[in-house]
């Protein structure tokens, strides 16, 4: 085939194939517009998943006439003159063509006047054809409407997904800009159905519940501004994190947003994730709108067609800057929300019993409260750790220990919430310095595997911080000499091996000397299936109490799990 | 079987074999004790396979037998029965016991005694080894050297003392890996060979109480099989497992000089120890040792016992104590302490140390039979 010319159609279809992969991108591309536009308020409206109707409709700036029918035309922007503007940009569109690409997959209406017209211009352009400008009455501001889209595109429409996941892809991009952009009154329809409006009063967390509910507002902790000394010099972090118990399966609920342009970015995500570290079970993620500023010059936003990646000239700066305003935001609010456990009632008669997950038989499931005490709610006493001061009851299968509290019954793993104490021990010692130690009346030889013998070698300065005196004895041992203070009363040889197998399957936690704090504290700690005495389960409940985050171990395991007292009541019919 | 006993007496056998009857067992005799006619008297036993205890009262036999019954249904039975004669008949055909007592009668269904395990017995001779000891000596040794014993099974042996027969002298010790106790006693006579066993710390404890405050020597040997120690105190006998291995060399990790040894009295410094063991608590039981020599020779200087826990306070102690050396700092565990100043009679103890990196040594100032080696706690460096 001899090489010639594409024409504009298919030069303009295949634009479009970049920048309008699906409805929801090119409701992005004109929510983008609106807000570069100045607008207050944005209504956007869609049917059927945006393949029948996406409309965008603001009260920003607004085009005249001549101005419209530049608009549609490839690379015409009002955003950008020169090349090197890119480095000043500050608006989130720049390249002129999200119109245009959009225009040429569907049929696209705009109609549009700017404050100080008298009247307003529409435009009208069906798969690429426009129509010539006509002068209408119009509100101030812009209205697009997009019609049709990827009709005349019959391979790109076969690759759509259902209209209910192309229509949540669209809810998501709006519920992200709504909640980046609290200053703005967003209202969102949904086959003539409104889905969620904010009020545009600039309120964060007001903003947050308008677009995802009120108990994701409730559970929003701000991004405040952090002090001198932990700010990260040129780049500023807003919005806000969910709490602890906030938490979803997948990492969709956690947004970012870098000079006002929703970008994927998992560097961001994993650093953030970081700061609710110890806090969230193991494929639990954190939830979250996060809004970053910096100087224009330091992101290059021209490295992917829609946008959607960035370039940091500093990314680990910016990481910075997130993990510390997440850590400041977690760090300075009581977590007093338990996980709340809602137990099934048995089926059939036999319900004379409250159901507790037996290990014995999966189905049928039994709970004894000694019988002295009926479960009469005491006083709250909240407490600043969010926990509240419990009474103990007893123990189960040798592993949780039972105890009530102000508002019902609360089940402890008494070894996560053990291995929590610990863990917050063995920091609070090597907070300014290594941890106290107690030497051995003779080395204790350990027999290593290779891979424990080179997670030790990689630990050696960590564990010496934490108390430990480790040396090489040859042939795959090591001899222990010191065993930090914390953990006397256990197999040494045995724990020391646990901790550094732990490690050699990478560990967790922040640093290297977290990991291996982690590790120690769960070896440490006393295990399931350990009987407690009365005594014993009490000190540990007491000293879990004083932690700082006693709802997790530092593995991210729950510590507790809470029946309330309604639910109590619920379960026996009471109510 | 049926055979007539006094209740004061079989009460009190079965109370001591009881200490030996197993609590949680799959083998339902072992909760048992077993009742045999033996040589014209009344044979009791229990055992948990770990230990066991034999003990023999007069009993009048109209017709030998033996059975195994519940040890504790028994013992209730036989502590509310009135201080007077007591029938115990067993029907050949039933494997049942009747006890009688005037008008009060139990019929308590049991065991045969052919399911019991065979508790040897010193009686039956051809003992591999045997030495006498002083009963009191011995509860003294094993009193001042089980405490340090190891409570987890990690290291076996540690979860034994150590007992040597060498000569005429028996040494018992014990250690956990930080501390380590060891007594010195004298035998009834001279050993033919040295011999080294490893007894469990609880069976030793067990064997303490047996030997409460009886006075005649107490004869140890090692059964035909070398595998088990019985030891003969009056008319009970106790049976131990012995633990296999090899204990560490503990002469060698006793410290011989001292750059600095101190003087006191125990009880003061033992109360020192105590009020700053409560602020020790919450900072992983460190307390602090600093060893102030008099001003000039001859002057008694002091020891400072301090503890710090950040969040509860701290507390300090003086000790008036003659210090012979230089001015040294050390820290220690305050239980260890505790645990060894407990044990030691009123009087004076002496504290020897090298620094603060190094073990410390507790004795009685006025013995060398007892020493108690302890490692020191390693603050962390800021």
């Amino acid at each position: 085939m001899p090489i010639q010319l594409l024409t504009g159609d298919t030069i303009g279809k295949i634009a479009a194939g970049e920048v309008v992969e699906r409805p929801a991108s090119a409701a992005k591309e004109l929510l983008e517009n609106a807000l570069d536009a100045g607008a207050r308020r944005i209504a956007v409206s869609v049917a059927s998943g945006g393949t029948e109707l996406i409309e965008v409709s603001d009260d920003g700036d607004g085009m005249d006439a001549a101005g419209l029918a530049l608009a549609i035309q490839r690379h015409a922007t009002s955003k950008l003159r020169r090349f090197e503007d890119l480095d000043t940009l500050t608006t989130l569109g720049f390249r002129g063509e999200a119109l245009p690409s959009i225009a040429a997959v569907s049929v696209l209406a705009v109609r549009t006047r700017r404050a100080q017209d008298a009247t307003g211009a529409a435009i009208a352009v069906r798969f690429g054809e426009a129509e010539q400008p006509r002068a209408v009455a119009a509100p101030p501001g812009t209205t697009v409407s997009v019609r049709d889209l990827f009709a005349n595109v019959p391979a790109r429409r076969k690759f759509l997904r259902q209209t209910g996941t192309e229509a949540a892809y669209i809810g998501r991009s709006v519920a992200a800009y709504a909640a980046a952009n609290p200053g703005v009154a967003f209202t969102f329809e949904q086959d003539g159905r409104r889905a969620f409006g904010t009020d545009g009063g600039g309120d964060q967390i007001a903003t947050a519940a308008g677009v995802f509910g009120a108990d994701v507002g409730a559970a929003a902790l701000p991004l405040a501004p952090l002090d001198e000394s932990a700010a990260v010099p040129g780049v500023t972090v807003e919005g806000w994190v969910g709490t602890p118990s906030l938490i979803r399966s997948h990492r969709q609920g956690l947004v970012f947003f870098v000079n006002g342009r929703w970008i994927q970015n998992r560097a961001l995500a994993f650093a953030l994730e970081e700061a609710y570290h110890s806090l969230l079970m193991v494929g639990r993620h954190p939830v979250g709108v996060v809004s970053i500023r910096l100087d224009p010059a330091a992101v290059d936003v021209n490295v992917h067609p829609t946008k959607a990646e960035v370039k940091f000239l500093d990314e680990r700066a910016v990481c910075r800057a997130v993990q510390r305003a997440a850590h400041a935001a977690l760090a300075g609010v009581p977590r007093a929300v338990l996980p709340e456990l809602r137990w099934e009632p048995l089926p059939g008669p036999e319900q004379q019993t409250l159901a507790i997950p037996d290990q014995r038989s999966p189905d049928r499931r039994e709970l004894v409260i000694p019988p002295e005490r009926s479960g009469t709610a005491l006083a709250a006493h909240p407490q600043a750790s969010g926990v509240p001061i419990m009474r103990v009851l007893g123990q189960v299968a040798g592993t949780f220990i039972i105890a009530e509290g102000p508002n019902g019954m609360y089940l402890i793993d008494q070894h996560a919430a053990h291995e929590r104490v610990m863990y917050e021990k063995f920091l609070g010692q090597i907070a300014s310095r290594s941890a106290d130690r107690q030497p051995l009346l003779d080395p204790l030889i350990v027999d290593l595997a290779p891979e424990e013998l080179a997670a030790w070698e990689r630990s050696t300065a960590e564990l010496v911080q934490l108390g430990f005196e480790i040396e090489a004895f040859g042939g795959g041992a090591v001899a222990v000499r010191a065993v930090p203070a914390l953990m006397r009363g256990v197999d040494v040889a045995e724990r020391l091996r646990l901790i550094l197998r732990e490690l050699a399957e990478g560990g967790a936690g922040e640093s290297w000397l977290d990991a291996v704090a982690i590790s120690a504290a769960c070896h440490a700690s006393i295990r399931a299936g350990q009987s407690l005495s009365l005594a014993e389960m009490r000190e540990l409940v007491a000293d879990l109490e004083r932690t700082d985050h006693p709802r997790a171990c530092g593995h991210g395991r729950p510590t507790m799990l809470h029946m309330t007292q309604g639910e109590l009541e619920r379960q026996f019919g009471r109510r | 079987m049926k055979v007539s006993c006094l209740q004061d007496g079989l009460q009190r056998a079965l109370a001591q074999a009881s200490r030996a009857v197993a609590t949680k067992t799959a083998l339902p005799v072992l909760s048992n004790v077993l009742l045999a006619t033996d040589e014209g008297r009344l044979r009791i036993a229990a055992t948990n396979l770990e230990v066991g205890i034999t003990t023999w009262i007069g009993a009048s036999i109209e017709e030998e037998g033996r059975i195994t019954v519940d040890a504790r249904l028994l013992s209730e039975f036989v502590n509310t029965l009135p201080n007077a004669p007591v029938q115990l008949a067993v029907e050949s055909a039933r494997s049942s016991l009747t006890v009688q007592s005037g008008r009060d009668k139990a019929g308590i269904n049991g065991i045969d005694a052919d399911d019991f395990p065979v508790i040897p017995s010193l009686e039956a001779g051809g003992e591999a080894f045997t030495a006498d000891v002083d009963p009191q000596v011995l509860r003294e040794m094993i009193a001042q050297v089980e405490f340090a014993a190891a409570t987890d099974e990690s290291r076996p042996v540690l979860a034994g003392v150590l007992m040597r027969f060498e000569e005429q002298r028996l040494t018992l010790a014990a250690a956990d890996g930080f501390r380590l106790a060891v007594r010195e006693g004298e035998l009834g006579q001279a050993v033919g060979e040295r011999l080294d066993i490893i007894v469990p710390a609880r069976a030793l404890r067990e064997l303490a109480r047996i030997i409460g405050d009886q006075t005649a020597p107490v004869r140890l040997a090692i059964t035909p099989n070398r595998s088990q120690l019985l030891v003969r105190v009056g008319e009970t006998e106790f049976l131990s497992r012995l633990i296999d291995g090899t204990f560490p060399d503990f002469k060698q990790i006793v410290p011989r000089e001292f750059g600095t040894t101190l003087e006191m009295g125990r009880d003061a410094f033992l109360n020192a120890v105590r009020r700053a063991s409560y602020f020790a608590r919450d900072n992983n039981d460190v307390i602090r040792l600093t060893v102030h020599p008099g001003e000039e020779a001859f002057m008694p200087g002091s020891v400072e016992v301090s503890a710090t826990a950040a969040e509860r306070g701290n507390s300090q102690s003086f000790v008036d104590a003659s210090v012979d050396g230089s001015e040294t700092q050390i820290a220690f565990n305050a239980r260890y302490l505790a645990d060894v100043l407990g044990i030691l009679k009123h009087g004076q103890v002496m504290i020897g140390m090298n620094g603060g990196n190094q073990a410390g040594v507790v004795r009685a100032a006025n013995g060398d039979d007892y020493t108690h080696v302890i490692m020191p706690m390693v603050i962390g460096a800021q």
